[in-house]
C-alpha cells in the first residue's frame, strides 16, 4: 500500500460580489464555492486476485475554512467499480466525463417555520472547517498516477426576483455562477491513469533534435527525472519502447544527469533503423512501465533530416 | 353563336385583357446581394421556415429600447445587405428612376409565436426608402434583423419617376431563424414540460446535446433519491416528476411569455426572457421537489453539464418559482 499525501488547495477568498451589468441594474453575486482550505490523503491498495486497484481519499478541511466541503470528484482513466460514498453523501459520474462526483445529499426537510424559497438546504453530513471525512472510493484495473481532484463549497443558490434578474445573475458572477469545473477548487491526488506522463529528452544536450531515418547508428533519449519521478530508480529498463514500431534498446540504459537539474536521468540508445521513424515525423514517443507495473510515457519534438522534398 | 357562349368568350377576353395588363405593369422586387463585402448572415438555401430568405436573429436588435433590461448581453447585430427595385416584367431589367419604398411586419403565428402580436420586433430596412441608384437602378438597404425568429413580411413597392404609375408591390417572407434546435419529447423519463402561454408547446426546443442532458438530468435524479431514501436519509415518498417550464422557440429568438399570471400576452410586445434564445437555458419548476432531495438535484443539475442554478422566487406568482438552468 503506498499512500500520499495530496497538497492543500488554498483559495483566494472573495466575499460577495456585487455587479453592475450594462444596463445599470446591480445584481449581487452569492458567494463563490471556494472559500474553504483543505487537503485531500489518497491510499491505493492492489488486489492480485482481482487485479484491481483500490483507491480511497480523505478530505480535511482546515480550521480556518470559512465554507463547509459540499463536493468532492475525481478524475480516472476509464473505468472503475465499486463507488463507495461516505455516510449521507451520493456517487454519480458526470456526463461524457471521466469524473466521480460525491455530494453531500442527505439534508434535513424544511422546519414548519422555514418558508420555501426554492432554496437548497446544507447537507447533513458536509466536511466543516477543521473536520475530516475519508470513505470517499473505489475500484480501477489502471494504476495510481496523478489526476485531478475537484471540491465546492456550500453556498445556497443566487435568488433573484424576477427572470431578467436571474438572467443578469447568470451571465454578471461567473465566479459564482458557472460550472462545477470552473467553480471547483482543483489540484492533483493519486488516481487511476493509463500511464504516468513523464518527460524525456531525445538526442540530449541540443535542439533541434534532428533524425535522419537512414542513419544507421543509434538514438540517444533520456527519461528526465523530477521532484516526484525517480527515472533510474522507478523505471524497469527492459520494457522500454522507442518510436512508432517500438523499438528496443540496445543497452540496459546508464544514468546521467542530462539537464544539469541535479538529478539522475536514465538515458538509452535506440537502433534507429528499428525506431520507425520515417521523413517528416514531427515527434516521437517513448513508453515503458515503471518496477510496479504501471505505464509511463512521454514525448518529444524532433526534426527528420536528409529526407528527399516532394 | 349562341348567347351564352357568346357571354363565355367575352368574360374571357376580358380576363385576358386584365392579366396582360396586370402583366404589363412594373413589378417591384428584392434581391439578396450574393457579393456583399461582410460574410454573408443571410440564405436563400437553407431556411427552415417557408421563406425567400433566412436570417439569424439579432442581440440587441433595432427594437432593442423594448427590452431595455437585456442590455447585459452583448449587442450582435445581424446585418444582411438587398438590392430593392422595380424592373419591367417585359425585359426583366431594372427601371431607372424609380422610388422604392420598404415596409416591415412581423406574421402573426409564426416562428413558435402562436398569438396576435401587433408589437412583436420585425427589424428594419436602412434605408426604407429612397431613389434608385442611376448607374444600377437599385436601392442598396440593409435589413437588420429582430431579436424575436419568425417570419417578417417585407413589402416592397416603387413609384416610376413620372411621379404616377406605381410598381406591382412584392411581399418578400424573411425568415428570423436559429438553426440545430430540436425538440425534446413533451415527456419522458422522471420530467415532464409545460407549454407557455402564446407559444403552446413550441417552448422546449433546445441545443440537441443540451436537450440530451436535460433528458439524463431527471434519470440521475431519480436514482440519488432512490439512493436517499433507501438509506433512510430521506422519508419514503414518490420521486417528484421534474417539470420544465420553458427552453427555447422552434427557430431560437426572445421570446414573450405571460410573466404577469394575466393568462395572456400583454400588448405591447414585452420579453421576460432575456436568455432562452439559442437552446442552452431552461426553467425547472423546484416547488415540487422537497427541499430535502434538493442537494440531489444539484448534483443532476452539476452532472449534467449545467452550470450552479439561480433560483427565482415570485411571491405574487408562486407558482411561477423555478430554478433557471444554463448549460455550461
Amino acid at each position: 500500500m503506498r499512500k500520499r499525501f495530496c497538497q492543500l488547495v488554498f483559495l483566494t477568498l472573495c466575499s460577495t460580489w456585487v455587479c453592475r451589468p450594462a444596463s445599470g441594474q446591480t445584481v449581487t453575486c452569492p458567494s463563490a464555492p471556494n472559500m474553504f482550505k483543505a487537503t485531500v490523503a489518497s491510499s491505493v491498495s492492489f488486489d492480485p486476485n482481482t487485479n484491481l486497484f483500490t483507491y480511497t481519499y480523505t478530505i480535511s478541511s482546515d480550521p480556518t475554512s470559512q465554507q463547509e466541503i459540499a463536493d468532492f470528484a475525481v478524475d480516472f482513466a476509464p473505468a472503475v467499480s465499486n463507488v463507495i460514498s461516505p455516510k449521507g453523501w451520493t456517487n454519480t459520474n458526470f456526463a461524457d466525463r471521466n469524473t466521480v462526483h460525491w455530494k453531500a445529499t442527505a439534508a434535513a426537510p424544511l422546519t414548519a417555520d422555514q418558508p420555501d424559497t426554492g432554496q437548497v438546504p446544507p447537507g447533513l453530513f458536509q466536511i466543516k472547517p477543521g473536520t475530516s471525512l475519508g470513505g470517499f472510493s473505489f475500484q480501477s484495473p489502471n494504476p495510481a498516477g496523478p489526476v485531478n481532484y475537484y471540491a465546492l463549497g456550500f453556498v445556497d443558490l443566487a435568488t433573484a426576483d424576477d427572470e431578467r434578474t436571474v438572467e443578469t445573475i447568470v451571465d454578471s458572477c461567473p465566479g459564482s455562477v458557472g460550472g462545477f469545473f470552473d467553480l471547483a477548487v482543483t489540484a492533483t491526488t493519486q488516481g487511476p491513469v493509463q500511464f504516468i506522463p513523464v518527460q524525456i529528452d531525445i538526442k540530449p544536450g541540443g535542439t533541434p533534435n534532428a533524425i535522419n531515418p537512414a542513419d544507421q547508428g543509434v538514438v540517444p533519449v533520456a527519461i528526465l527525472s523530477t521532484r516526484s519521478f525517480n527515472a533510474p530508480s522507478s523505471v524497469d529498463a527492459t520494457s522500454v519502447r522507442f518510436g512508432p514500431a517500438s523499438a528496443a534498446p540496445t543497452d540496459g540504459g546508464h544514468v546521467e544527469d542530462v539537464n544539469n537539474d541535479g538529478l539522475p536521468d536514465l538515458v538509452f540508445q535506440f537502433p534507429t533503423p528499428l525506431t520507425g521513424i520515417v521523413c517528416g515525423d514531427t515527434s516521437e514517443t517513448l513508453t515503458g512501465k515503471t518496477l510496479s507495473g504501471t505505464s509511463i510515457q512521454g514525448s518529444d519534438s524532433v526534426i527528420t533530416v536528409a529526407c528527399k522534398k516532394k | 353563336m349562341s348567347t351564352k357562349r357568346l357571354s363565355f368568350s367575352l368574360a374571357l377576353l376580358s380576363l385576358l385583357s386584365y392579366a396582360c395588363k396586370a402583366q404589363s405593369n412594373p413589378q417591384a422586387g428584392l434581391q439578396l446581394n450574393q457579393n456583399q463585402s461582410q460574410p454573408l448572415d443571410a440564405s436563400t438555401q437553407s431556411c427552415v421556415q417557408a421563406a425567400d430568405f433566412c436570417v439569424s436573429p439579432s442581440v440587441q436588435g433595432p427594437e432593442s429600447a423594448d427590452f431595455a433590461a437585456c442590455s447585459k448581453l452583448p449587442q450582435t447585430l445581424q446585418k444582411n445587405q438587398f438590392s430593392a427595385f422595380c424592373f419591367n416584367p417585359f425585359t426583366g431589367l431594372p427601371i431607372p428612376g424609380v422610388t422604392i419604398q420598404l415596409t416591415v411586419k412581423a406574421e402573426d403565428q409564426t416562428g413558435g409565436h402562436l398569438h396576435t402580436d401587433t408589437g412583436r420586433p420585425h427589424g428594419d430596412f436602412n434605408p426604407a426608402s429612397g431613389l434608385v441608384d442611376p448607374t444600377t437602378n437599385v436601392l442598396q438597404t440593409v435589413y437588420t434583423s429582430p431579436d424575436t425568429a419568425g417570419i417578417v413580411d417585407a413589402t416592397v413597392s416603387g413609384t416610376l419617376s413620372d411621379g404616377v404609375t406605381q410598381c406591382t408591390p412584392t411581399i418578400v417572407r424573411l425568415g428570423v431563424e436559429t438553426h440545430g434546435l430540436a425538440a425534446i419529447p413533451f415527456s419522458g423519463s422522471g420530467y415532464g414540460t409545460e407549454p407557455s402561454t402564446g407559444h403552446d408547446s413550441n417552448n422546449v426546443f433546445a441545443n440537441p446535446s443540451v436537450g440530451t442532458n436535460l433528458q439524463r438530468l431527471p434519470v440521475s435524479f431519480d436514482i440519488l433519491a432512490q439512493a436517499l431514501i433507501s438509506a433512510g436519509f430521506v422519508s419514503s415518498q414518490p420521486i417528484p416528476t421534474l417539470t420544465y417550464l420553458s427552453l427555447s422557440l422552434p427557430f431560437g429568438g426572445v421570446f414573450d411569455v405571460d410573466t404577469n399570471g394575466t393568462g395572456h400576452i400583454d400588448s405591447p410586445w414585452h420579453p421576460p426572457h432575456c436568455g432562452h434564445r439559442n437552446g442552452t437555458q431552461a426553467d425547472l419548476r423546484i416547488k415540487n421537489v422537497p427541499a430535502e432531495l434538493r442537494p440531489a438535484l444539484v448534483q443532476s443539475i452539476l452532472d449534467s453539464h449545467f452550470i450552479m442554478p439561480v433560483k427565482k422566487e415570485n411571491p405574487s406568482f408562486p407558482t411561477a418559482s423555478h430554478w433557471h438552468l444554463q448549460a455550461h
